[in-house]
């Protein structure tokens, strides 16, 4: 069967559903009150977006969960979740993780713009395995969307797995977050990597095209 | 399609990367041949001889920061230099104004920047592997 490097078309129509969140990360500093749903004093609300996860990584006063509700100024949000401890801490604050789910050397199914949903890898048996390998992929950090001229795109680092050995053709990006109907693992493109790749005892990286030149490109 | 880099038996080393990057920022088309193509290539090595040693520095960094438990990061100003000397390298070659403009230096510092958060995290990734 065949791999095709796209953007998957049932992503584009769940961009308009404000399905996809691809903002990268935010790490602003902020307070928290007991039983409150506030978070005050942030040192920045830039690149924040609603429904964003946010997890407090100093004191754990944040549940475990917490998305931002409403932005309320800029210096406040409202999370989904109230504070259970009174702290003045750093919140990593993330998009939707996305990641990279590799395609074994002979897959049975095919991927590309019609593929919507993750389970159609592992239905089909196509997910790679190996040493190194940790079925699900790899959570991507993403980049926050950009624009060029007249195109915006977004981008992610670079996945990578370390002693790892296995073969692969291409692979997959799930958007791990349930936003639309409470579904995850809806696909977001797919990559083609122009034949079967090996790695042995070693590293494989995958190189995402450079921006602008991102596979997910709206012109 | 996407571009995969492959290095048996451990991490990437700083010359893997450098080919990977100047690859990356100066693409060569199919189409251009003869005389162009042998420049063209000349100065894709040229790129690459030029990042090896700022692909090694963050390679350095990183092992020591992770010997060290320090958080030593230099990236973006090492980014920026490198830019900076590729431009230099392409004077009075036929690419010297594109590589000298505005979009292909933003392009090409975000490449290299990205290129180089992989090498600190591949360099994070074999140290856990082995603890």
């Amino acid at each position: 069967m065949t791999i095709s490097t796209t953007w998957c078309t049932s992503a584009k129509s769940e961009i308009f559903s404000a399905a996809h969140c691809f903002q990268g990360p935010a790490v602003p500093t902020g307070s928290t009150t007991s039983g409150a749903f506030t978070i005050t004093s942030l040192s920045s609300v830039s690149g924040l977006a609603v429904g964003m996860s946010v997890v407090d990584t100093g004191f754990g006063g944040v549940p475990t969960g917490a998305v931002i509700a409403s932005i309320d100024s800029g210096s406040q949000i409202t999370v989904s979740k109230a504070a259970t401890a009174t702290n003045s801490t750093v919140f990593s604050i993330t998009g939707d993780h996305m990641a990279m789910v590799l395609i074994n050397a002979s897959p049975v199914g095919t991927y590309g713009a019609a593929t919507t949903n993750y389970s159609q890898v592992t239905s089909n048996g196509d997910e790679v395995s190996g040493t190194g390998y940790t079925t699900g992929g790899i959570v991507m950090t993403n980049t926050s969307p950009a624009i060029s001229g007249t195109q915006s795109y977004v981008n992610f680092t670079n996945p990578s797995w370390t002693s790892a050995t296995f073969s692969t053709s291409g692979a997959v990006i799930v958007n791990e977050s349930k936003r639309l109907g409470g579904t995850a693992g809806r696909t977001v493109g797919t990559y083609d990597f122009g034949g079967v790749q090996s790695v042995s005892s070693g590293t494989f990286t995958v190189l995402l095209p450079s921006a602008p030149n991102t596979v997910l490109t709206i012109t | 399609m996407a571009t995969v880099l492959i290095t048996n038996g451990g991490p990437h080393s700083a010359e893997d990367w450098a080919m990977a990057t100047a690859e990356a920022i100066f693409q060569i088309e199919p189409s251009v041949n003869g005389a162009r193509l042998l420049q063209a290539r000349r100065l894709q090595t040229e790129i690459a001889e030029l990042l090896i040693n700022h692909h090694q520095s963050i390679i350095d960094m990183e092992r020591r920061n992770l010997q060290r438990n320090t958080q030593e990061d230099f990236s973006y100003g090492n980014a920026l230099a490198a830019v900076q000397a590729i431009a230099h390298i392409a004077k009075d070659t036929p690419w010297e104004a594109h590589i000298n403009g505005d979009p292909w230096m933003q392009t090409a510092h975000h490449t290299i920047l990205n290129h180089m958060q992989s090498m600190q995290h591949v360099e994070r990734s074999w140290h856990r592997d082995h603890q």
